[in-house]
């Protein structure tokens, strides 16, 4: 299933990638046609389509992309290695905070449901959905970096230089997992088991953290799934905003530039990481949660 | 575990502060940081984008180079000769050496200019080099002498296939400079240099530093210890001058925000230079109405350039007169916003074209994405419509789409701009020689204006050549397949202690006499 769903992926983008106009020679100086055709028979473009096909197929089974047309002296798997890695780490923090703010803002709503407390923090989600997360990321890096000045503008290296794009990156995430833990936990409490385990002699506190919150994250499995892929694998806005040289912000010029190599590299790649981790989720789905094991039996 | 994950995140924030990331701390640091984007080669044969030649003029340098006046220098030559038929150029290289200490030979050159001939090599610039004999049937592969000689480790002769009085122009290019052995073999991907500066880093997508060299021939003249080109967007650019991580916003690698202009005016630290650059609208002379050359003449002459400049750019671009830089004429050329004679030319053109002014189609005006070309060809519809009556559909394409669409000539009126390669007025003009010269897009060509273009490639005085291509230019300016709107100046903001960084007219920085200085002194002495 895996691998067909990868085909389809490396064939559909082959289609669309050939199908928008301009190719990764055009440019507003054109180029004499005697140096366009030898540029072309260099890099393959003069070659029929199906061999151009056949190519990315082949570099898909053995991951060996070849040089990106625009940077000279690069290859694809040098820009994914290099742009991978700083997108992943500036993803997992942002993912470490989605979590532990989204499931500590969603489960204090839900035991203080009606209160100041949720609706402070339903408010604040809310605005969080709302507000794109372009102009967060210039917000934050108005106020806490050129104004107040306790972070760096932009630029990557240091744990500080991380905060800012991390947060923004977040944002969105953050509140979804908590509207939906709040949602999930609330069913969750109405729940018999519930009440058996609070007249077994359980406090509140450990019947949330033990049964609670174990229950109602759940079925959040497949969003985390999808939102580990998204986010592990880079923003482009974040990363431009933020002049983070990581793999999103490569993947959207890449496209700009026509770059066919970059952008076929890097959509099997991507692709194969959001693929993996949805078949992750659908084991982890099935060890969670007893009840579909048995429906399946 | 949790906790001791988020503490350890803030004890690692704590502990390893960004030394330059707050203040103007680094203000009497040698070291000048500017943004741009990340180049797409540094190889001189290979790069072709404004980010590549920025960082190629640190690193390398020609037999001839711009000084901080912006005047031809000997840059690697330490003399030439020219022969009296101007054909052949004869260059004794001074004692130079490269970044790794090996001498800089004639030969280096040489076999440089002929990789970049070789028929399998992809180099995009290599036509610039067809002005030498014999160069390009070498290139097609039908050749098989170049007008390339190496007398010996000093001396070079360069034979010409005519007369090109811009030909020591060429040599201060990029696609000139000569590449060390060790990068056309391949066996390093560390450039070793012959510029002012030598490659200390580059984090691909992040920023290239570039520190002084110290084997450079007038290493005694660099100033500067480093330049840091930064890779970031054109707002966090801006951000980050601001707040002081940067000394240097705007062109000619970055674009500053147009509401940004007015504030960075009032603290003084906007600055404008030349640019050997216009914008234009290309007019598609296979649409019926715009083949005829009345109805070209009246849009050209509809347009209130003083009023875009004035409203538009802050008063910060000049109005064109024509496609040439005003101070690449000898002589000046009059107003082209003349509304009646406008009006009177539209009539006379709608009666050429039997065309009712109820049966006018609209036009397509297609211009690539950006706010400041929206914000012009919005401004110029109204005035069209206001002027005649005409309506004018806009289409903004992404940049690529934009290209194609040029190439195929598949528009009405096209926004575009030019910037030349040289100094020198045939690399505006020779866009248009006739139909097939290969950014024309327009469809026309006039036998008079292709006569005048090779006359002036046959003349060797200087003056009398001139004189043609302003001939030239004036056929162009009358049939009118361009209606030129500005002339081009590079807007950027600096800081007030950085001084002597030479800007080229062609669009890069030459940091070679560049230095800081906290007492504010201005002038290189």
């Amino acid at each position: 299933m895996l691998c067909v769903s990868l085909f389809l992926i490396i064939t559909l983008t082959f289609l669309m990638m050939k199908a928008i106009p301009g190719d990764p020679l055009s440019d507003e100086k054109a180029l004499p046609p005697q140096i366009q055709q030898a540029l072309r028979k260099h890099y393959g473009l003069n070659d029929p389509w199906f061999d151009q096909y056949k190519q990315y197929l082949v570099s898909a089974v053995t991951f060996n992309f070849g040089p990106s047309f625009k940077y000279k002296s690069r290859t694809v798997n040098e820009i994914i290695m290099e742009g991978f890695p700083i997108s992943a780490i500036l993803g997992l923090e942002a993912l470490a905070i989605a979590l532990v703010v989204g499931v500590c803002a969603g489960a204090v709503s839900a035991l203080k449901r009606g209160k100041w407390e949720d609706v402070a923090f339903m408010g604040g989600t809310t605005l969080a959905i709302s507000i794109p997360s372009f102009i967060l990321a210039t917000l934050l890096q108005y106020i806490l970096a050129l104004k107040l000045g306790w972070f760096p503008l932009a630029r990557w290296g240091t744990f500080m230089q991380t905060v800012l794009p991390a947060i923004a990156l977040a944002a969105m995430p953050t509140a979804f997992i908590a509207r939906l833990l709040r949602a999930n936990l609330l069913e969750v409490l109405k729940q018999d088991f519930i009440k058996t385990a609070r007249a077994k002699g359980l406090t509140m506190n450990q019947v949330i953290w033990r049964h609670g919150i174990p229950n109602a994250l759940t079925p959040l499995l497949p969003f985390l799934a999808q939102l580990s892929a998204n986010i592990l694998t880079g923003s482009f806005i974040i990363e431009k905003i933020f002049g983070i040289p990581g793999l999103g912000h490569g993947f959207v010029v890449s496209v700009q530039n026509r770059d066919y190599t970059v952008i076929m590299g890097v959509t099997i790649f991507y692709s194969i990481i959001l693929l993996s981790l949805l078949f992750l989720a659908d084991i982890l789905y099935g060890i969670i949660d007893p009840r579909l094991r048995e429906k399946e039996a | 575990m949790l906790r001791l994950f988020i503490v350890s995140l803030l004890l690692a924030g704590c502990s390893n502060p960004q030394p330059n990331s707050f203040s103007l701390a680094h203000e009497s640091e040698p070291l000048i940081r500017v943004p741009t984007g990340e180049p797409d080669s540094i190889d001189p044969r290979l790069g072709r984008s404004s980010n590549s030649t920025g960082v190629m003029h640190l690193l390398y340098e020609g037999l001839m180079r711009d000084n901080y006046r912006g005047e031809l220098v000997k840059g690697m030559a330490a003399q030439y000769d020219i022969s009296k038929d101007q054909k052949t150029y004869t260059f004794h290289l001074r004692d130079a050496y490269w970044s790794n200490e090996d001498p800089v030979t004639a030969r280096d050159f040489a076999e440089t200019w002929m990789s970049q001939l070789d028929p399998a090599f992809p180099s995009p610039n290599v036509y610039q080099l067809f002005v030498i004999k014999g160069a390009r049937q070498f290139k097609e592969g039908s050749g098989k002498e170049v007008g390339i000689h190496v007398v010996d480790d000093r001396t070079l002769v360069v034979e010409l296939e005519s007369p090109t009085p811009y030909f020591l122009e060429l040599l201060g290019a990029h696609f000139s400079f000569p590449v060390h052995a060790s990068t056309r073999d391949g066996s390093t991907k560390v450039p070793v240099g012959n510029g002012p500066f030598v490659l200390k880093e580059w984090k691909h997508h992040s920023n290239i530093k570039a520190e002084k060299n110290k084997n450079y021939w007038d290493a005694g003249e660099v100033k500067l210890d480093e330049v840091e080109f930064v890779f970031v967007e054109d707002n966090t650019a801006l951000n980050m001058f601001l707040a002081g991580e940067l000394d240097w916003v705007g062109s000619p690698n970055s674009t500053l925000p147009n509401d940004s202009l007015t504030s960075l005016e009032k603290q003084g630290v906007l600055h404008s230079s030349p640019s050997a650059g216009t914008q234009f609208f290309r007019f598609n002379t296979a649409n019926p109405l715009l083949q005829n050359k009345k109805f070209r003449q009246a849009l050209a002459y509809a347009i209130d350039r003083d009023a875009l400049t004035q409203h538009l750019m802050q008063g910060k671009q000049s109005p064109a007169r024509g496609l040439l830089p005003e101070s690449w004429r000898k002589s000046s050329r009059e107003d082209l916003f003349q509304p009646g004679k406008a009006r009177e030319l539209f009539e006379a053109a709608l009666e050429e074209t039997h065309v009712n002014r109820e049966e006018l189609k609209p036009l397509t005006l297609c211009y690539p994405v950006s706010d400041r070309n929206h914000r012009i060809v919005q401004a110029i519809q109204q005035q069209w419509q206001k002027a005649f009556g005409l309506q004018v559909n806009l289409e903004q394409c992404e940049s690529v789409s934009f290209y194609e669409r040029l190439q195929q000539q598949n528009y009405d009126i096209s926004l575009s701009s030019w910037l030349a390669d040289f100094k020198d007025p045939i690399s505006f003009l020779e866009l248009f020689k006739d139909k097939r010269s290969l950014s024309n897009n327009t469809g026309w060509e006039n036998s008079e204006y292709t006569r005048l273009l090779n006359e002036s490639s046959r003349e060797t005085d200087t003056d009398k050549r001139l004189i043609l291509l302003e001939r030239a230019e004036d056929v162009l300016l009358e049939e009118m397949p361009i209606a030129p709107i500005f002339h081009l100046n590079f807007l950027f903001a600096k800081k007030e202690n950085v001084h002597g960084i030479y800007f080229s007219e062609m669009g890069h920085l030459d940091f070679k006499y560049a230095f800081i200085d906290d007492a504010g002194v201005n002038e290189l002495e």
